[in-house]
């Protein structure tokens, strides 16, 4: 894993992390505590396409220490 | 690694252009993966119908979630080196500075010296001691315990720190036991950083940096002599960087 790459893109997130402009749904009121599959659970396979347009998978991603995979709101706003 | 969110290809490609990222950056604009992980804002109206609640998930090698860091508000998130921190501690980068203190080796270290606002980094006080010498553990009866102690900061958060297992001592002096730490060993605390509106006007358009300060209170003993209670003034450096608020092209833009 390439430490400074990855930290570059998680600061970037970070720092983009609330979007900008009107945010009807951005009240900072607790939304519930996750949510979300669980840790024991299998995780959910899919298919996407990333910022080259090429296809991706769930198990491609996954390498022999596994995968950390980061959902954020939105590159946009 | 990879990044998940609802935008398009096009967006992810022009952040990524902008802030120079060339990890998968995966498009769900149908928001399918972010539902099947769970993570479906269920409030999200308008433009932003079908975002995701920000965070992490740890898989295995054999696709089994494992951890998964997530907050209870979306201005609030784990730092990346925070996460990798706890899984992959040999991959951290902590930044460190030794500190004079009588008795004990002190060396100050930090998950992140850059954050943004609402972000969740890590502390640490890495503490070597001599041979035989002991300082007393928390739950210590009857002598002066090590303890971590932050100033309050309107800009910070810290929860608790959180200390090793000790072990039990027996004193044959005084024949008692005690829980004491030797060695080597560290005390870690979580800091969240404000995201209100104070802080976030005070950034400016380039930031600040603050002190987290503190106090590490201890008493030394070795075999023969417990020496006087000290208490050693701690500070790390932090800069907070106000948030990126420029949006992608108006072509590409969520409506």
């Amino acid at each position: 894993m390439k430490k400074r790459s990855l930290n570059a893109l998680m600061f970037s997130f970070c720092l983009f992390a609330f979007g900008c402009g009107s945010d009807k749904s951005s009240s900072p009121k607790l939304v519930s505590p996750l949510t979300g599959s669980s840790a024991g659970q299998k995780m959910p396979p899919f298919v996407a396409h990333d910022q080259f347009g090429h296809e991706v998978s769930s198990e491609t991603l996954k390498g022999s220490r596994g995968v950390v995979f980061l959902f954020f709101r939105s590159a946009d706003w | 690694m990879a990044a998940i969110s609802y935008d398009s290809p096009a967006i992810l490609k022009d952040f990524a252009d902008r802030h120079g990222i060339d990890y998968p950056l995966l498009a769900d604009p149908q928001s399918k993966i972010i539902a099947s992980y769970g993570v479906l804002n269920p409030e999200a109206t308008g433009m932003m119908k079908g975002m995701a609640l920000p965070g992490y998930f740890y898989i295995d090698s054999n696709g089994v979630i494992r951890e998964k860091y997530f907050e209870a508000k979306y201005t609030d998130r784990f730092t990346a080196n925070n996460v990798i921190g706890k899984l992959f501690p040999e991959l951290a980068e902590e930044a460190s500075q030794k500190v004079e203190a009588p008795h004990l080796n002190l060396e100050l270290g930090q998950s992140d010296c850059v954050v943004a606002p609402g972000s969740r980094f890590s502390l640490v006080a890495q503490i070597e001691l001599p041979r035989d010498v002991h300082v007393y553990a928390p739950d210590v009866k009857g002598y002066k315990s090590i303890q971590l102690e932050f100033a309050p900061s309107p800009e910070l958060e810290p929860t608790p720190p959180v200390y090793p297992p000790s072990r039990v001592l027996y004193l044959d002096a005084i024949k008692e036991q005690v829980p004491v730490f030797e060695g080597k060993f560290r005390i870690t605390s979580e800091v969240k950083t404000s995201a209100n509106a104070d802080l976030m006007k005070s950034l400016g358009a380039s930031g600040k940096t603050i002190t987290i300060a503190g106090k590490l209170h201890y008493q030394a003993c070795d075999k023969t002599t417990c020496f006087l209670p000290t208490s050693v003034p701690v500070a790390w450096q932090l800069r907070i960087l106000p948030l990126d608020r420029q949006r992608s092209p108006e072509a590409i833009q969520h409506k």
